[in-house]
């Protein structure tokens, strides 16, 4: 669990991901749906992060824009930036508070912030993902992979197991069939299935057999970033156990970092070592696991975890039952977009979206209920408060601008 | 967890092959059960099996026909009907004790295999059906006729043209509409607008359309059977690239393909490996229904008075069907009944529409087995 | 139907099932002698469903799916029971036994007795097919008599809907899409209380003397801006018409009109006077009324088949020739012919009674959800909607299969507590199936765990939780990922759920049991009383082994 800017394998910043609706006779362009709206968060060396919400947060669009299965609209992520560069992007990125980076939304960058923009895009042709190309991309590919919610479909149904494992070694040309196929014995031997389990097809066995060898193909490549989507939100309870004990344990051996995007908050509880709450595609609250379970500051997060049942009858809790549906991701509300379900909403809310801000040591919230940041004398800089609201200089008058890391 | 009881070891010596480790028991062998799993979910359907059978049947009077008398190909071609008076090889044949058709005919016991039932007749009016398989004279009384040679020799062409067609378009069609599927925006825009252009034009119209062309352009070339093949494979891949591209929209959206690029596949090998294998279902069932509407077409374009054929003795089913046809009504039109002797030879009509209703019914009733065998849903 | 309000959980006394409900012999397989009581006449006391010792098989291309074997339990008027187990455990095939919509081919309910107050719902099976067994291929060939099969799903009519009804697992693909909320709602309703709802409409009163003075009180009470006393003086309203859905619709009218309620008269009287019905109207639904009433004669013989248990053919016959009579005399005028103006006033009756029920769920607009349609809803919306669908005929017991796993957790938490509080206000009995404790821990009061086509214990919430007796149940309660306990290491079942074609022997579960005996493998344990309602099917409790 490293803080700082050591070991970090993936930093993800103001990753942005809309769809374009169409419509009318020429199919023009009238609208966004906004999946993605700006998400910012660290991901290190054998660490699992887990991305929470609910559907049509945009949770699983984020996961597949961090892999760049889905090209994004706007934002970097970096893949194993050293040392140095994550602080030149602290600054960068700080400096840049307010002002959109990266052609955001159209908008043309402030004259001062060109310098910083300038420096930026030169760490980005060399780190960021979305601009590799070429043998990069395809040893990239290798790097960093996805596990998916259903086991079911998952798997090609017309292809051996055999075979299905063997693809990623196939595509990447590695070695002669036979040193494959051994290769392919040995992953499901390391996620728990008898190897003789090569020669069947996949509607032959249970979920969470499914789930084991979506599991070793992920893991065929040797990469080091997985990203699991609800990797059990489609199997039973005991399954679940089998399947989380599996992940630990290859975390440990194989130094993985995982990224486990689930609505369970118990389960990913159990398994993350820091969490992110999304909520119509932006982020609500980050903090490290206990920090977030014992003390959570977004009233999002609050009712989330309200709203969990409890396998204990006895367990007398406080309800917060939300009123209302989720709104569309093509029309969020202005200003904070739970204002319409918040039950402690403000009359600034509606105005005004709040940035993110550092409240605590490492606990990351946006909402207007914590309109102050930590300075700069407590711990680390804020790592994300760039705001998405245009007035987020004027909002943040703690932690906005930081002063260059020393 | 299949539940034969049997075991396949063809799987045992694979994996020795491979240096992996072996089962003491051997496995069943996975793709085997699946056929026969299919096997069985067709056998119980009858109408699936009558269609199967009528179609074996069918294959099996085509691969005989070879063994029909008749030497090359020229004399394939015109074995069917022979001619009186030339010396081509073909052997006439008439059951001792009846009047011999014309010079050049052996008379044989009535045992004779060169004598095929059943008896069957193009003669004009007034003569009535003549003993089994003997031969006959046609209108101009130059070329003899034998309805039932002429259906098996007719045989081999029908189904070979049906099935070079149909495996050519379903082909054009797998290609075309898994790139267009796949790819979606432009490509699939301008391959989609051809295809309708294609579909737009109703099939016997454009056939006609591109056999008049050919003959009219290359003067060689009318009667060739291969323009007519590339006729209807014209008229034909359109519906196979509809088909496969709707599967393929479908089977794009399936996470393994999501998963195969995340592990960087690209475009051709996940089209190749894991979009078209899961699209062929309904292309098998297209197919089996095409094989029967193709003969149909044919006949459909000789009756409409085109002349496809190399000569038009030419022994295919649709052009036997449409010669009695028009012989017969000609000579009911213009000969007058005489007294007493006004047959309708109706079986000259008859048999081989019949024979052409037979397989095109025989192939739908399969195609449709075919279909509830093979949809994953409908099985148990 | 319990009205009173239910003390909570953790208040209400542990009875101890009445013993003679669960078969305490070592051949669970046996039938059942069947008490007199229950087919002669009423329920044993307050036990709404009784399940015994049912089978269901599927017959498939594999081999026959022993889905269930031999499940037992009872549901008790008013309670919530809990049928937990994971996929694959058959809870869904126990609920679609029970109310026989298992798909014939290729299933079958093979043995077994469905009480449902005193009715055996199963009555007439062993008529339905003929099975042989196949020597040389030891397959079961299964002949099935579907004339007897529809006779059986037309007996069961009867109890769908009015006895028995139930919600499903996909909100959003449960409702037909091309007719609106309050066309489906109306279709329940006139289905099951049709006699009662066209009764109602005809007896009104819309020229009572009470009724002008009602108005006038309900526009003043408009005026006062009390949505509570606004609803009483509707009720009144609709009270002294004779027809309370001229109440909701009057509250509906009346509603947000705070600064000028005088200028709504028109649309109260309106709404009183559409209980005015012409000659022609009347005609109708008079009409109306004699069909829905043989339909409803229909169901109670088939009721009484089912109780009595034979078969009432001059019944039968009377009925079925009546209705043929009725139907050559009713013609069809068109939609916007004479029927349709005819027609007019049962569609606005049973549009606020759609309302009504829409209420009764809690939905804030419930005139805006009936009128617009299911694609227009989110998933927690039509969840409500299907309760309110599945409590229009107000059932004795409601199945609710795995509702709440298609939604997202706030929206479950919303559904959850509508459901805890239709627990006070209704007081149905509920078969909850799902496979998350949690939602168990929340609702229920009394849980039933199965495992792969059997129940292996069955008692109080507190009783399962705090001290569950079968090491599946102990398996299953250690597996999860705790909020209050964190750290705690999640214990996984070792192995996977068996295949149902080839069943272990014995206990189905001794392949994964960590305390398994030899007499496990070879005997099924037969369901032991535990004390305390806690009964549990496992060798350890029972016979030469048993612990204390």
């Amino acid at each position: 669990m490293d803080n700082g800017s050591k070991d970090v394998l993936l930093s993800v910043r103001n990753l942005r991901k809309h769809f374009p609706i169409r419509g009318g006779i020429f199919s023009s362009h009238i609208g966004d749906v906004r999946a993605v709206d700006g998400i910012s968060f660290d991901i290190h060396k054998s660490e699992t992060v887990g991305l929470v919400g609910e559907s049509g947060c945009g949770k699983t669009t984020a996961g597949r824009v961090i892999l760049r299965l889905i090209e994004p609209t706007s934002g970097h992520t970096y893949y194993r930036p050293s040392p140095e560069v994550m602080e030149r992007l602290k600054v960068l990125y700080g400096a840049l508070d307010g002002t959109p980076a990266d052609g955001e939304e159209g908008r043309k960058p402030s004259p001062n912030s060109v310098e910083a923009l300038k420096e930026l895009d030169g760490i980005a042709n060399k780190y960021s993902i979305y601009r590799m190309s070429g043998k990069r991309l395809q040893a990239l590919r290798g790097k960093l992979q996805i596990v998916f919610q259903d086991p079911f479909s998952s798997l090609s149904p017309r292809l051996l197991v055999r075979d299905i494992v063997a693809e990623p070694l196939e595509i990447h040309h590695m070695g002669t069939r036979a040193e494959r196929y051994k290769r392919v014995a040995e992953l499901l031997q390391a996620v728990g299935l008898n190897p003789d389990h090569l020669w069947r097809f996949p509607h032959e066995f249970s979920g969470g057999q499914r789930q084991r060898i979506g599991i070793a193909r992920a893991l065929a490549l040797r990469p080091d970033f997985i990203v699991l989507d609800e990797p059990t939100s489609a199997l039973d309870v005991s399954v679940q156990a089998q399947i989380l004990n599996i992940l630990k344990r290859l975390q440990v051996e194989q130094e993985l970092s995982y990224l486990f995007i689930s609505h369970h908050l118990s389960v990913v509880r159990a398994v993350s070592h820091r969490v992110v709450v999304m909520y119509l595609g932006k982020m609500a609250e980050s903090a490290p696991t206990e920090e977030l379970f014992n003390r959570p500051l977004h009233p999002y997060t609050q009712a989330l975890l309200a709203a969990i049942p409890i396998p204990d009858p006895d367990h007398h809790r406080e309800r917060i039952i939300l009123s209302g549906d989720v709104p569309s991701p093509a029309a969020p509300p202005p200003g904070c977009c739970f204002h319409t379900r918040c039950p402690v909403v403000m009359p600034i809310c509606s105005k005004v979206d709040p940035p993110l801000l550092e409240v605590r040591p490492d606990h990351i919230v946006a909402c207007h209920l914590y309109p102050k940041a930590i300075g700069p004398g407590d711990s680390a800089l804020p790592m994300a408060s760039v705001g998405s609201s245009p007035l987020g200089s004027m909002t943040s008058p703690g932690g906005a601008s930081a002063p260059p890391a020393s | 967890m299949s539940g034969s009881s049997k075991d396949e070891t063809g799987a045992t010596q694979e994996k020795a092959r491979w240096g992996l480790p072996t089962l003491s028991k051997g496995r069943p062998n996975p793709q085997l059960a699946q056929l026969k799993r299919t096997l069985y979910f067709l056998r119980r359907n009858t109408l699936a099996i009558v269609g199967l059978g009528i179609l074996i049947f069918f294959v099996c009077v085509a691969l005989s026909s070879f063994f029909y008398p008749g030497s090359n190909l020229q004399m394939t071609q015109l074995c069917g009907t022979y001619p009186a008076n030339t010396n081509t090889g073909c052997i006439c044949t008439y059951p001792q004790g009846s009047v011999s058709p014309g010079p050049g005919c052996y008379a044989v016991s009535a045992n004779d295999p060169s004598l095929v039932p059943p008896t069957v007749s193009l003669s004009p009016f007034g003569l009535g059906p003549l003993p089994l398989g003997s031969l006959t004279v046609d209108a101009s009384g130059l070329y003899f006729f034998n309805l039932m040679a002429g259906l098996i020799k007719g045989a081999p062409w029908s189904l070979g043209i049906a099935t070079s067609v149909v495996v050519s378009g379903s082909m054009i069609g797998l290609f075309l509409g898994s790139i267009a599927g796949y790819q979606g925006g432009k490509t699939d825009e301008v391959i989609m607008r051809i295809t309708d252009v294609f579909l737009a034009i109703p099939g016997l119209l454009l056939l006609m359309v591109i056999l008049a062309t050919a003959g009219a352009l290359f003067h060689g070339l009318s009667g060739h059977l291969g323009i007519l093949i590339l006729a209807f494979i014209a008229t034909d891949w359109p519906i196979y690239t509809r088909i496969v591209r709707s599967q393929v929209l479908v089977t794009r959206e399936q996470k393994f393909v999501e998963a195969a690029k995340a592990s960087g596949a690209r475009a051709g090998r996940i089209i190749r490996k894991h979009i078209v294998p899961n699209s062929l279902y309904p292309v098998f069932v297209q197919m089996s229904l095409d094989i029967g509407t193709v003969p149909l077409g044919l006949a459909a374009l000789v009756f409409l008075g085109f002349n496809i054929y190399p000569s038009q003795y030419f022994p295919e089913w649709g052009l036997i069907t449409a010669k009695s046809v028009s012989e017969t009504f000609i000579k009911s039109i213009l000969t007058l009944c005489q007294v007493g002797n006004c047959i309708f030879p109706w079986w000259q009509i008859f048999i081989p529409g019949i024979t052409l209703f037979l397989f095109a019914i025989s192939v739908n009733f399969l195609s449709d087995g075919l279909r509830d065998a093979l949809d994953p849903r409908l099985r148990r | 139907m319990a009205t009173e309000a239910m003390p909570a959980p953790s208040q209400r006394p542990i009875v101890a099932p009445p013993l003679e409900s669960f078969p305490l012999s070592t051949e669970p397989l046996a039938a059942p002698a069947p008490s007199e009581a229950t087919t002669i006449s009423g329920s044993i006391g307050n036990v709404v469903l009784d399940v015994r010792n049912l089978r269901t098989y599927f017959f498939t291309y594999d081999g026959v799916v022993k889905a269930l074997d031999g499940v037992t339990f009872n549901v008790r008027r008013g309670e919530t029971v809990g049928l937990v187990g994971e996929t694959g455990c058959g809870k869904s095939v126990t609920a679609f036994s029970v109310t026989k919509l298992i798909a014939d081919p290729p299933g079958r309910i093979m043995d077994g007795t469905i009480l449902f107050k005193g009715v055996n719902l199963l009555w007439g099976l062993e008529k339905e097919a003929i099975y042989r067994t196949d020597k040389k291929s030891n397959r079961i060939k299964v002949t099935r008599k579907y004339r007897r099969i529809k006779q059986g799903q037309d007996r069961m009519n009867a109890v769908r809907g009015g006895g028995i009804s139930m919600i499903f697992q996909e909100p959003t693909s449960a409702m037909n899409p091309i007719f609106s909320v309050s066309n489906q709602i109306s279709e329940a309703l006139l289905l099951h209380r049709g006699p009662l709802i066209v009764k109602a409409l005809l007896e009104a009163t819309p020229n009572a003397p009470g009724v002008r003075p009602a108005i006038d009180h309900a526009i003043e009470v408009a005026r006062s801006n009390d949505g509570k006393q606004l609803r009483i003086a509707c009720e009144e309203l609709g009270r002294a018409t004779n027809l309370p859905s001229v109440g909701t619709q009057a509250y509906y009218i009346l509603r947000g009109n705070w600064s000028n309620p005088e200028k709504k008269r028109p649309e109260l009287l309106d709404a009183v006077h559409r209980a005015r019905l012409s000659g022609l109207q009347r005609n109708f639904l008079r009409r109306e009324l004699h069909r829905l009433a043989l339909l409803q004669e229909l169901k109670d013989v088939y009721l009484s088949e089912m109780r009595h248990g034979r078969v009432e053919n001059a019944a039968h016959r009377s009925i079925s020739r009546r209705i043929t009579g009725l139907r050559a005399r009713t013609f069809y005028f068109g939609i916007w012919g004479v029927r349709g103006r005819v027609n007019h006033p049962l569609v606005e009756e049973t549009f606020w009674l759609t309302v009504k029920a829409l209420e009764g769920v809690t939905i804030a607009n419930p005139v805006q959800v009936a009128r617009g349609y299911p694609h227009e809803l989110s998933g927690g919306m039509l969840q409500r909607v299907m309760i309110a669908m599945a409590l229009s005929a107000e059932p004795e017991l409601l199945i609710a299969d795995e509702p709440t796993t298609a939604l997202d957790v706030t929206i479950q938490a919303q559904i959850l507590e509508l459901m805890r509080e239709l627990k006070t206000r209704v007081g149905t009995a509920v078969l909850l199936i799902t496979h998350d404790l949690g939602v168990i821990a929340e609702v229920a009061d009394r849980v039933c765990v199965m495992y792969a086509g059997n129940i292996v214990e069955i008692g109080p919430v507190h009783g399962i939780f705090k001290e569950p007796l079968h090491p599946y149940t102990q398996g299953l309660l250690s597996s999860i990922p705790r909020m209050d306990d964190p750290t705690k290491k999640l214990e996984s079942i070792p192995g996977s759920v068996p295949n149902l074609i080839y069943p272990p022997s014995g206990c189905r579960f001794h392949p994964r049991c960590p305390q398994a005996m030899p007499i496990c493998k070879e005997t099924r344990p037969p369901m032991t009383v535990e004390g305390g309602g806690h009964v549990v099917a496992c060798h350890l409790y029972h016979g030469p082994v048993a612990k204390g």
